[in-house]
This record gives structure tokens, C-alpha cells and sequence, in this order.
């Protein structure tokens, strides 16, 4: 629980300081920039550089990840007459594959990096007779990697310049800040790497896969709900993994339940939250911030 | 004998003999008209080549005939074309020095063709819809007004994709489209096609189906049953049974509109973008130009050919002129006779023949206007 205190109070310090960049909307003279993303990552991005040159608005609904929510006729629509579409690319934003989006407004943050998206198993199907395949998938989650995430900053930054030159230096400035911070973060991640690496980490989902890529970390996703304990074919999926990989961590976005916790601890997993800005309303900055605090596994 | 007194005289004797001044005044009207109606429909149909051309800066196709892409792309005429893959619109837009509006013109619906593009197309060629919206989702439809008016069809109607290829069938299937906008008339070739969206037409392609999904699961053989059948019905209802078929980095467009944000763009993308694989970057105001220097050539053989039915026409003219002076000599002589002057005589000849020459441009105007009028705007004879 103390833990856990600890990174609820990271997160509300990052979330506060991004709070505390936006203000009052200017009257500039074309008027704030019209922005919609999906998911909430890019919505702390734009916002983030944007400041108050850009009025950003996350049109899936609230508790609504976006990353499968479709869009109603209306609210593509509202996608048509955006000034600018900021979307993850890379997997994310599944619903808006087949919608007719404008694409001079469309950004997509992961498209500069393609060669390192992850792909997504997934399972084969076959029609009839016909040969068997799967329609290809891509792990998201991209913004987990600092130096993919300064890469997706940088996107945002091209994008909002292209389309307000005036918010230029400002944009640049809030650009520096935040790689020095990614960048920050990525030294600290790289040094504690070695530790990490001696041992194969559990995690909850499967949201860690950039971070594992970057950092050379071997990271097996044990799908778990937090909220419940777990039923005996989750129970018997983890033993397995704990015997086969002698994994001591379970890697969780939010604290589990406490019988979930116990359950963990019982098969000698200890539950560590990262990245809890993949919590509805938190932000990036946090979980990155929360993933600095990976303890290295246990000798 | 005054000028006026000679009109009336000339109309009288010309009025008396209608049906042979009306005979006259066709047979120099004739070719008068011919070179009359061709240039006013050359000039419109080069200036229709050249507006269309100056609106669309760059190109992109795969390699062939420079002609048979740019009418395509610009007049939305279905051609056999080689495909380019969709990327090649990524490409562009990478480039950040421009947009791409990527069109996909294999098939037709009820005969008329079906463009498949993106709704930044509507935007680029000023096209609101007149009823409804843009296409919104995949089975969108919009119609051209004039193919709306022509199939009699609106918003909230259905309207289902040809056969494209008899030869084909394993592959391209017909769709069911809703129509969900009209767009108001241009009097370009916007108006005549159904238009949607380029995610649309890789339905009929048969690279994106719909079925459950089987990537909600993990890595392992599914096999569809009969419940999961592959759907063409895009029914809003089960649009998220959709799915593409494989990358859509490599799904075939027909070719990619460029609009570079200025001359500077334009060079620097024709020079970049033609030096990727398998894409050829044609400038329709040079195809343009080369079109309408051979309208304008075969204008100019055709004015040479004028002149001389011209020269012979005159040659008649003059014999038709003197026979005419000889079969009338009693009557000339007549006038002579009763009082008038050989002066008198002359300016009365020269009156008849005057008004003749006068029915006979008025003639040569209505009828070059009535060819204009009847003959199909040059814009779409592409």
C-alpha cells in the first residue's frame, strides 16, 4: 500500500504540473487550434505542447480507452471538420481503421518508427478452404518507451507548427523540456536495465512489450484481473509461468485487489505497479515516471 | 436610287425567289458554320483540359501511358491501369510538403464509375454535398448530381457495385452502398460519378471482409463456420465485423492526386517521389499542354482544309453569280430599259447578294451554336 501511495503521489505531482501549464485561452488571431485524439496519451501530448494554442478534445468517452471504441456517424463528423486528428498509430486506435478520416489533418505519432512496432500474435483463421491466415496486429503501448515517445513528441510538435507557425518557439520550448525529461528517465531505465534483465519479469498485460524491446528485458504477459482473484485456469496459467521462468515480479498497471495481491504473494509473485498513467485520466508523464520505480528483481 | 430603295428592291426580288435564295444561303452557310462551331468547341475543350490540369499540380501512377492516367485521374474514367500501392499516398504525405488524395477507379455502380478517394478530395475540389454529408463510414455513398438526377436516386437509397470483371469473380464482389449525400452541380466530371470511400472499394476488392474477430484471442487456428460467412451487406450494424485482409500499406490505388503547398514543394516532390519504385509522377498541365497542342493541330489541318472548300465555295459562288447574270440579262436590260441606270443596276445586284451573304452568316451562327448546344460539354469527352 505504501508503494502504492508513493506512485499515486507521482502521478498527481506530474498530473498537477501538466495542470498547471494550461491556462485561460488566448485570443489569437486565428483561435486556438482545434485538436481530437483518442487515447489519453496522445490527448496529455497535444496538450502538453500545445498549451494554450490548442484546444484539445478526447472524443471517446470517459472510461472508454479508444483503443477499439468506433466512432458514431456524428462524431466522425466532428472528426471531418478537426483542425488536426492526433492519433498512436502503431495498433492503437482500432476503430478508426475503416472511417473516412481526412487524412491532411490525420497525424499519426508512431508512423516515423515503423520498423520498431511490435507485431501482435494473433490468432489464424481460414475461410472455408481456403488457406489459413491472420489479418495482422501490432502491439500499442509505444509511449512506454521514452525514446519512442520523445519520437511521438516530436510528430505532435511538426504537426502543430505546420499548422500554426506562430506557436512555434513556444512549442519548441515545451518540446526541450519534456525530451530532457524522456531523456532523464530513458539513463535511469538503461542503468537499472542490467538488473532486470537477470530475471524474467510477469506482467499482468500486455502493455510493457516497447519497454522489454528497448531494454532488452524479457517480460511474459500473464493476462490477471486485478480486481478479482484468480479463477484456477489463471491460477494454473501463473504457476506455470513462475515455474517456468522463476519470474519473482508481477508487473501491474494499479495496485491489484487485496486478495489478488495475496494471491500473487502467494505463489511468490510480488506486485509492483508501473506505469499507472495507463489509468483512465492519468497521464504518460506519470507512468513513466512510475516505471523509474521498478525495484530490480529480487537475488 | 437610294441604298434603302435598293434593299427593299433586293429583298423583294430574293423574297420572290425564297426558295432558291434560302438554297444560296445554305450552301455558303454550310462552310462558314463547320470551322465556326469547331473552334468554339476546341477553345472549351482546352480550357476545360487546362482548368482541370492547373487544379491538380502532380500525379502519381504506375508506369505507362502518362495520357491514359492523367484523364483517368482527372476525369475519373475508369482505365487499365496498373496499380500503385497505398503507401505511395503515406509516402507523399511523409514528405510534409504536401497533400495526397489517393483514387481508386476499378469499378462502377449501375454504369456509372465508382471513385474511391478520401474526404479530403471533397475539399480540395470544392465539392459540398447539396444533400446529406461526405461518406462518413465504410458503404458511404455520394452522388455526382447529375448521376444522382440520372439514377434517380437520394439519400437513405441503396445502390449495389457492377460486376467488374466477368473473369474475376474469385475476387471482386458486389457491395450494397448507402447513399448518404448528394453533391451540388459543378458542371465538371465530379458531377457524373458515385463516389466513396477508398476503404469501400477494397471491400469489393476483397482486402477488407467481415466476420468475427479471431485477434480478440490468442495465436492459434480459427475456422469460420457458416455463421461467421463473409459479409458484402455493409450494414452499419456489423461494421465492426470488418477488418482489412493483410496490410493496407500494399492495397492498389489507381493513382494519387499531389497538391504540393507550393512551386518550391511541387519541384522538390516530383523529383523525390520519381525516384521511388514503380511510381511514375506525370505533370497534367505538360500532358495537358500536349493534348490540346494536338487539338490544335488538328485544328489547323482542319481550317487548311476550310480554306479550300472556302476558296472553292467562292469560286462557285462567283460562276453561280455570273450564270445568274446571264439567265437574268432580259431583265436587267428591262431596267435599263424603263429608265435605271447601269449604276442603279449594279448597286441592286450587290444588294441581293449582300443580303444573301448576311442570311447565310446569320445561318452559319445558329447553326454553329445549335452544334455547341447539341454535342456533349467538351470536358467530358475524356
Amino acid at each position: 500500500m505504501k508503494r502504492a501511495g508513493m506512485w499515486v503521489g507521482v502521478w498527481a505531482l506530474v498530473a498537477v504540473a501538466g495542470c498547471a501549464r494550461r491556462g485561460p485561452a488566448p485570443t489569437a488571431p486565428q483561435g486556438p487550434l482545434q485538436v481530437i485524439t483518442l487515447v489519453e496519451p496522445m490527448r496529455w501530448l497535444v496538450e502538453r505542447l500545445g498549451g494554450d494554442g490548442v484546444v484539445v478534445t478526447r472524443l471517446a468517452p470517459a472510461g472508454e480507452a479508444g483503443l477499439h471504441w468506433r466512432p458514431a456517424a456524428a462524431d466522425v463528423q466532428r472528426l471531418q471538420a478537426a483542425d488536426l486528428i492526433v492519433l498512436n498509430g502503431a495498433g492503437v486506435e482500432q476503430g478508426l481503421a475503416l472511417v473516412s478520416l481526412p487524412d491532411a489533418q490525420v497525424v499519426r505519432t508512431a508512423a516515423g518508427f515503423r520498423e520498431q512496432w511490435i507485431p501482435r500474435p494473433v490468432a489464424a483463421h481460414r475461410h472455408g478452404d481456403g488457406p489459413a491466415h491472420s489479418h495482422g496486429a501490432w502491439e500499442g503501448y509505444t509511449w512506454l518507451d521514452p525514446l519512442l515517445f520523445k519520437r511521438q513528441a516530436e510528430a505532435v510538435r511538426d504537426a502543430l507548427v505546420a499548422r500554426r507557425p506562430a506557436l512555434k518557439a513556444a512549442v519548441e520550448a515545451r518540446l526541450a523540456e519534456l525530451a530532457t525529461r524522456l531523456d532523464g528517465l530513458h539513463r535511469a531505465l538503461d542503468a537499472q536495465a542490467p538488473a532486470l534483465r537477470r530475471r524474467p519479469l510477469l506482467a499482468s498485460d500486455r502493455i510493457y512489450g516497447y519497454v522489454a524491446q528497448r531494454y532488452g528485458l524479457s517480460v511474459r504477459a500473464v493476462p490477471l484481473d486485478l480486481e478479482a482473484p484468480p479463477d484456477e485456469a489463471t491460477r494454473a496459467a501463473l504457476v506455470a509461468a513462475v515455474a517456468g521462468t522463476q519470474a519473482r515480479v508481477m508487473l501491474v498497471p494499479r495496485l491489484p485487489a487485496p486478495a489478488v495481491q495475496a494471491a500473487l504473494r502467494g505463489l511468490g509473485l510480488e506486485p509492483t505497479v508501473v506505469a499507472p498513467g495507463l489509468a483512465e485520466g492519468a497521464s504518460p508523464g506519470a507512468a513513466l515516471e512510475g516505471w523509474l520505480k521498478v525495484p530490480p528483481a529480487p537475488e | 436610287m437610294t441604298p434603302r430603295h435598293a434593299l427593299a428592291l433586293a429583298a423583294r426580288a430574293l423574297w420572290h425567289s425564297r426558295g432558291r435564295t434560302l438554297l444560296t444561303a445554305l450552301a455558303l452557310a454550310l462552310p462558314l458554320a463547320l470551322p465556326w462551331a469547331v473552334h468554339r468547341l476546341s477553345d472549351g475543350y482546352v480550357q476545360g483540359l487546362a482548368a482541370r490540369a492547373e487544379a491538380t499540380p502532380l500525379v502519381l501512377g504506375a508506369p505507362g501511358s502518362q495520357v491514359d492516367l492523367t484523364l483517368a485521374a482527372l476525369w475519373l474514367r475508369p482505365a487499365p491501369l496498373a496499380p500503385l500501392p497505398a503507401s505511395v499516398a503515406d509516402a507523399v504525405r511523409a514528405e510534409g510538403l504536401g497533400g495526397a488524395v489517393p483514387l481508386h477507379l476499378r469499378y462502377s455502380a449501375r454504369g456509372r464509375p465508382l471513385v474511391g478517394t478520401r474526404v479530403d478530395y471533397f475539399a480540395r475540389r470544392g465539392l459540398q454535398p447539396a444533400q446529406g454529408t461526405h461518406p462518413l463510414q465504410l458503404g458511404d455513398a455520394v452522388l455526382g448530381a447529375e448521376a444522382a438526377a440520372a439514377l434517380g436516386l437520394g439519400v437513405g437509397d441503396r445502390i449495389i457495385t457492377d460486376a467488374a470483371h466477368p473473369f474475376d469473380l474469385a475476387r471482386s464482389q458486389p457491395v450494397r452502398l448507402r447513399v448518404v449525400g448528394v453533391l451540388a452541380p459543378t458542371g465538371g466530371p465530379d458531377d457524373g460519378v458515385i463516389f466513396t470511400d477508398v476503404l469501400t472499394t477494397w471491400v469489393v476488392d476483397g482486402l477488407i471482409h467481415g466476420h468475427r474477430d479471431p485477434t480478440r484471442g490468442d495465436a492459434g487456428e480459427v475456422v469460420l463456420g457458416p455463421g461467421d460467412a463473409v459479409a458484402l451487406d455493409l450494414d452499419p450494424a456489423r461494421l465492426g465485423q470488418f477488418h482489412p485482409h493483410g496490410d493496407l500499406a500494399d492495397a492498389p490505388l489507381t493513382a494519387v492526386l499531389v497538391f504540393p503547398t507550393d512551386a518550391k514543394a511541387k519541384a522538390l516532390l516530383a523529383g523525390r517521389l520519381g525516384r521511388l519504385d514503380g511510381v511514375r509522377v506525370v505533370r497534367p498541365d505538360q500532358v495537358v499542354a500536349q493534348l490540346a497542342g494536338l487539338v490544335l493541330k488538328l485544328r489547323r489541318l482542319l481550317d487548311a482544309h476550310q480554306a479550300l472548300v472556302a476558296a472553292s465555295t467562292a469560286l462557285f459562288v462567283a460562276l453561280v453569280i455570273g450564270l445568274g447574270l446571264r439567265a437574268r440579262a432580259a431583265e436587267l436590260r428591262a431596267l435599263v430599259d424603263v429608265g435605271a441606270s447601269r449604276a442603279a443596276v449594279v448597286v441592286l445586284q450587290a444588294a441581293e447578294w449582300g443580303l444573301i451573304g448576311a442570311l447565310a452568316l446569320a445561318l452559319a451562327a445558329a447553326g454553329a451554336a445549335l452544334g455547341v448546344w447539341l454535342l456533349p460539354d467538351p470536358a467530358r469527352w475524356t
